[in-house]
């Protein structure tokens, strides 16, 4: 018996299985008068049971016994189902997770018999523990039966990520490899060489797109854990939510996806707990006493954006001024912060208007967390807010990372990839020393040439650069980031080139301005500027 | 080249254990159900030697699923795969045509020597 293939099957059986019981608990428990989804319930714990016990991980198989058993009782009409009996299965899907979640790091899964007691303490005594009383499955007909019929997923391969991640590299080193066929028959035009090349260029770019395509996977995947966690905070913190997702199925790269997890949730805890009042607040002030977080995804050509938002009391600007003031990071005579000011000053680590530490959400210093981690994808964050409607936080993301449109750029001889995205315009600067101005307002300025290390004359120029003593124009790149724009003074503007983005391993002392590195067509490595960490 | 097995169970967990060991055990397994109704459908399509049936499944039982192909098909040979404990169940599934069974979590020694049996 090949175990390690086994078990990655019961891995994912059991985390769909379990997935697909919280849904239908959180659907129970929203229309107790409806039809419960007994069945389908019971089979998904019946399966568990089945495949853990052939693994003999028995902690896991008690459980979902245990579960069975109680849902058995449900369907034979011995026991009636409330609000106890659905805890008690949250409970024990709960349970069954952590058991399997111990498979998955290749430990052993722990028996919980308090909780196994607990469940056969509420099934009926004169059904007794041994006797499975599995109920024959009669056929469903649509019409009569309150249970949806199972629908049939699409032909799907299950397919292991780290092979799909290696035909990612492999991909991108071809693509590569292309470009600089590309370079070498395009000095023989005509030939048969540059036909031959120019064949192969359409077929890899056909390849880089399916690959890419089978990298995507839809934001459900991160979306679906969320109701249950929402419900549970909503218990926990004595609030009524509801969470409504919408654009579930609208698909972004796998990579960018896994690393929305935690931003996600962080934003998701920040609206429950800071911006939704409880149900006395919100009927006092004339609200539903129920408040609604709403996640959604929207799809805009090349750019994905995650909206988080709620409909609670809206984030306090004049606290936000104050605490900023007292910290030294505002002048206290500016005006109160716009959205982008608002943005910038929350994700100013250490900065919160909370003076008690509430254990759901801390101290609120994750918004830092959050618009690195957005940036670091090469997205950008947006807030909105109104004082008590709500606060609506959008992640602006690109669809994919591996490939990026930049600009490049050079200083002396070398050359820099700088990503489009973060791009707004592109100007001269004659004002050697100074800082940018563009259409009259003065910009926070970089030379890329200190940046790099490169001497810079007095007169704002370098050896490589038509400076000795007269004023010389240079291009500067004007970034925009949340709102602020700076500018970048370059050497020269060398055009426009999709790159293959090569991640680095952070060795340390990299400087924070080196997003990654890339190989050109001419076969030389550059690197990728990431510019919003030059200010 | 074997006997034709057709491989019945909602999980694929389950489908796939019992498809190994009887491809290692040379079965020629030509097909794999995962409702009722799916494996009344394939059995009539395919005319396996052989059905290993689950009794939980959606979308019609394996026991009314038994009871269907025997109707047409009463030479059919029927493996029966129940739980622990599932004894009263199994009773019903051999009174519906089932031929033998086999109790989960599996022992391949023992279902190889049921379907020895059954297929003679």
């Amino acid at each position: 018996m090949d175990l390690a293939r086994y078990t990655a099957l019961f891995l994912s059986d059991s985390r769909d299985h379990l997935q697909r019981c919280n849904e239908l608990l959180l659907a129970w428990e929203r229309a107790p008068t409806a039809t419960a989804p007994v069945a389908e319930l019971f089979r998904a714990f019946h399966s568990i049971k089945g495949s853990s016990a052939a693994l003999s991980f028995e902690p896991v198989t008690a459980i979902a016994h245990a579960a069975e058993q109680l849902l058995g009782a449900v369907r034979q009409g011995t026991l009636t189902p409330g609000r106890e009996v659905v805890d008690a299965l949250f409970a024990a899907v709960d349970a069954l997770a952590t058991g399997v979640e111990a498979v998955g790091r290749g430990a052993a899964p722990v028996p919980n018999e308090p909780l196994v007691e607990m469940l056969f303490g509420m099934v009926p005594s004169d059904q007794g523990r041994t006797a499975e009383m599995a109920l024959p499955e009669r056929r469903l007909h649509p019409r009569a039966s309150g249970e949806a019929q199972p629908t049939l997923p699409a032909r799907q391969v299950r397919v292991d990520l780290e092979r799909l991640d290696a035909l990612v590299h492999d991909v991108g080193e071809l693509v590569v490899a292309r470009n600089r066929l590309a370079t070498i028959a395009d000095r023989d035009i005509g030939s048969e060489l540059e036909q031959v090349s120019g064949r192969i260029g359409a077929l890899v770019g056909g390849l880089q797109s399916a690959v890419f395509r089978a990298r995507m996977a839809p934001v459900d995947e991160v979306f679906d854990r969320f109701p249950r966690m929402v419900r549970d905070l909503g218990r926990e913190l004595g609030k009524e939510i509801r969470l409504e997702l919408q654009g579930a199925e609208i698909e972004l790269d796998r990579s960018v996806l896994d690393a929305l997890t935690e931003p996600l949730t962080h934003l998701l805890r920040n609206a429950a707990d800071h911006g939704l009042e409880t149900p006395a607040e919100r009927t006092a002030s004339g609200k539903q006493r129920e408040g609604t977080v709403r996640l959604r995804a929207e799809r805009l050509r090349d750019e994905v954006t995650v909206i988080v938002s709620d409909d609670g009391r809206g984030i306090d600007r004049s606290a936000v001024r104050e605490r900023a003031v007292a910290r030294g990071l505002m002048d206290p005579a500016a005006p109160l912060p716009d959205a982008g000011g608002l943005l910038r000053l929350l994700a100013h680590s250490g900065l919160t208007t909370r003076t008690t530490v509430s254990t759901v959400s801390g101290r609120g210093v994750g918004i830092d967390a959050v618009l690195n981690r957005v940036r670091s994808l090469g997205g950008r964050m947006e807030l909105k807010t109104q004082s008590g409607r709500g606060t609506t936080f959008l992640l602006h993301l690109p669809i994919t990372r591996a490939i990026v449109r930049a600009l490049m750029v050079g200083v002396d001889n070398e050359r820099y990839a700088i990503p489009f995205g973060l791009l707004a315009e592109a100007t001269v600067h004659d004002a050697p020393g100074g800082e940018v101005t563009l259409r009259g307002e003065s910009l926070p300025t970089a030379d890329l040439r200190q940046v790099v290390g490169l001497p810079v004359d007095q007169d704002g120029t370098g050896p490589g650069t038509d400076g000795g003593g007269k004023r010389a124009k240079r291009p500067a790149i004007v970034i925009e980031t949340g709102g602020r724009r700076t500018a970048l003074i370059v050497d020269i503007l060398l055009g426009q080139q999709d790159v293959v983005v090569q991640q680095l391993a952070q060795p340390a002392g990299l400087p924070a301005w080196v997003g990654g590195a890339t190989i050109l067509p001419d076969g030389a490595p550059a690197l990728i500027l990431d510019p919003a960490a030059l200010f | 080249m074997g006997h034709t097995v057709l491989v019945c169970d909602d999980a694929i967990f389950m489908r796939t254990m019992i498809t190994d060991i009887l491809t290692q055990a040379g079965y020629d397994v030509i097909g794999e159900a995962e409702t009722g109704a799916q494996a009344v459908e394939k059995y009539r399509q395919l005319k396996p030697d052989l059905v290993t049936m689950d009794i939980v499944m959606p979308d019609m039982g394996g026991i009314e699923a038994v009871r269907e192909i025997c109707k047409t098909s009463p030479e059919a040979k029927i493996l029966m795969c129940s739980a622990m404990g599932q004894q009263a169940l199994v009773v019903e599934a051999i009174q519906a045509g089932a031929k033998d069974f086999v109790v989960k979590p599996f022992q391949p020694s023992r279902v190889l020597e049921a379907v020895q049996r059954l297929l003679g």
